[in-house]
């Protein structure tokens, strides 16, 4: 079976047994539950918050089906072991929401069953909440444990490092971007709402404290929603933004390797700059999903950055790298220079 | 958007420059509405100087590929409707004439014969 026939297997396997689960108990006892039903409890233990029945039930589908479906034409394609690596946290993770969806499911129930209305439900005790959160921790990471075992096969070998032989004196640089609107429509959004809705609209006092809170976060979203890589031959430069003003540098000596790959946003956390190099020793600048260039650095931690022609990123990393060592040609750039 | 400038090559490093981007722009590597990096931060990374830069951007301007504006930086304009390709494959014919030691005249009689 082709990897992405299995993993399609694996998340429909998940996604039926979540929504079995989760609605066949929900619809059997349909007819004694009250509508609405109480589906969020305070920290007495009081049902304090409501929820129709049908609504309910669209949102337990929701939870099952919300990662599959995102994923499904996202299959790893070839299966490099970078990206089978990532497949048992995804099918880690389907589990565990497919398993939150089962066992908010049955707690509604255990509440609701039988009482006239929603504010009569049973009060909800700590230790279920152990049960909502701690059965589903348990499948995920059942899920994820069986998952690796299956996929490690898979994996090819990892694709051989792929150098772009520069010729002494040979001078290069390399330029390439990534961009995504959905920052800004988002940041845009945010602003909007700051500053419209609060403060003009609302006249609130709080507004215009909260409205530079937003304009914050707009700025932070620009930063994000376009980057500018360079390489040459010291370092990959990352700019931000649409000025630019605020960069990262990678000095080359500290770059082990560079590897062109497909990114997942989902195996780094989403979007954003995501992870430590100093805190984790992995980070990723995740603007969209696709190309991306991953530097191994020489400490072990690890870089990645979502950027367009980024095999051609990594080729030229790897073909400064190989040169290095070698004494530099002073005579023959001086001659070059000499033309310009 | 790569750019190399090779040790051995007897053409110009201005010359170099603006034929690789030219060649990004035609092929569509550089997409029109993108900006070339700003020439200061080409040349410090081609450690040239920036007038080479310069050079190689007013060459592309003069094409009609990119535009430079102040401010804003050098924007592309376009794959230029194929003149731009004309002239890279015109260079080519040129240069390997000087090669085989023809002289102006004979690439004309040359071109000539082909129309």
């Amino acid at each position: 079976m082709s990897a992405e026939r299995r993993l399609r297997a694996w998340l429909t396997a998940i996604g039926a047994l979540g929504l079995l689960l989760a609605l066949a108990p929900l619809f059997a006892f349909w007819q004694r539950l009250p509508d609405p039903i109480a589906t969020h409890f305070g920290l007495s233990g009081a049902p304090d918050g409501k929820l129709g029945r049908g609504l309910f039930a669209l949102f337990l589908c929701a939870l099952v089906l919300l990662l599959p479906c995102s994923v499904w034409r996202r299959a790893p394609r070839p299966p490099t072991a970078e990206a089978v690596a990532t497949v048992p946290l995804l099918l880690g993770t389907a589990a565990f929401m497919s398993a939150v969806a089962a066992t908010s499911s049955w707690l509604t129930l255990w509440h609701n069953g039988d009482r006239a209305v929603w504010s009569d439900a049973r009060h909800l005790q700590p230790g279920e909440l152990l049960l909502v959160l701690g059965v589903p921790l348990l499948a995920g990471a059942a899920v994820a444990i069986a998952a690796r075992r299956r996929w490690a096969a898979l994996a090819v070998a990892p694709a051989p490092v792929d150098v772009l032989p520069l010729e002494r004196g040979e001078r290069a640089y390399w330029s390439g971007g990534a961009r995504n609107r959905w920052f800004w429509l988002i940041g845009l959004g945010i602003a909007i709402e700051g500053g419209v809705l609060r403060l003009v609209v609302g006249g609130s006092p709080v507004g215009l404290p909260v409205l530079l809170v937003h304009l914050a976060v707009l700025v932070l979203l620009e930063q994000l929603s376009t980057i500018r890589v360079s390489v040459d031959e010291r370092a990959l430069t990352i700019r931000y933004g649409h000025l630019g003003w605020v960069r990262q540098r990678v000095a080359l000596e500290r770059v082990e390797r560079a590897t062109a790959f497909e990114l997942e946003p989902w195996a780094h956390g989403g979007w954003g700059y995501r992870g430590s190099l100093k805190l984790g020793g992995r980070a990723a600048v995740v603007v969209r999903a696709g190309a991306a260039v991953r530097l191994d650095l020489r400490d072990g931690t690890r870089l990645s950055i979502t950027v367009d022609d980024a095999e051609t990123a990594a080729r030229l990393i790897n073909g400064f790298l190989q040169r290095r060592g070698e004494p530099p040609a002073g005579a023959v750039l001086e001659q070059l220079e000499a033309h310009g | 958007m790569l750019v190399r400038i090779l040790g051995g090559d007897d053409a110009p490093i201005y010359a170099q420059i603006a034929s690789q981007l030219r060649r990004a722009i035609t092929e569509g590597k550089v997409a029109e509405g993108e900006r070339l990096p700003p020439a200061r931060e080409l040349a410090e990374s081609l450690n040239v100087h920036m007038h080479t830069v310069l050079r190689a951007y007013d060459e592309l301007r003069q094409e009609g590929l990119v535009d430079v504006r102040r401010g804003r930086g050098v924007v592309v304009l376009g794959r230029g409707q194929g003149r731009a390709r004309l002239i890279e494959l015109g260079r080519a014919f040129v240069a390997e004439g000087e090669r085989q030691g023809l002289e102006l005249r004979d690439l004309r009689k040359l071109l000539g014969e082909l129309a």
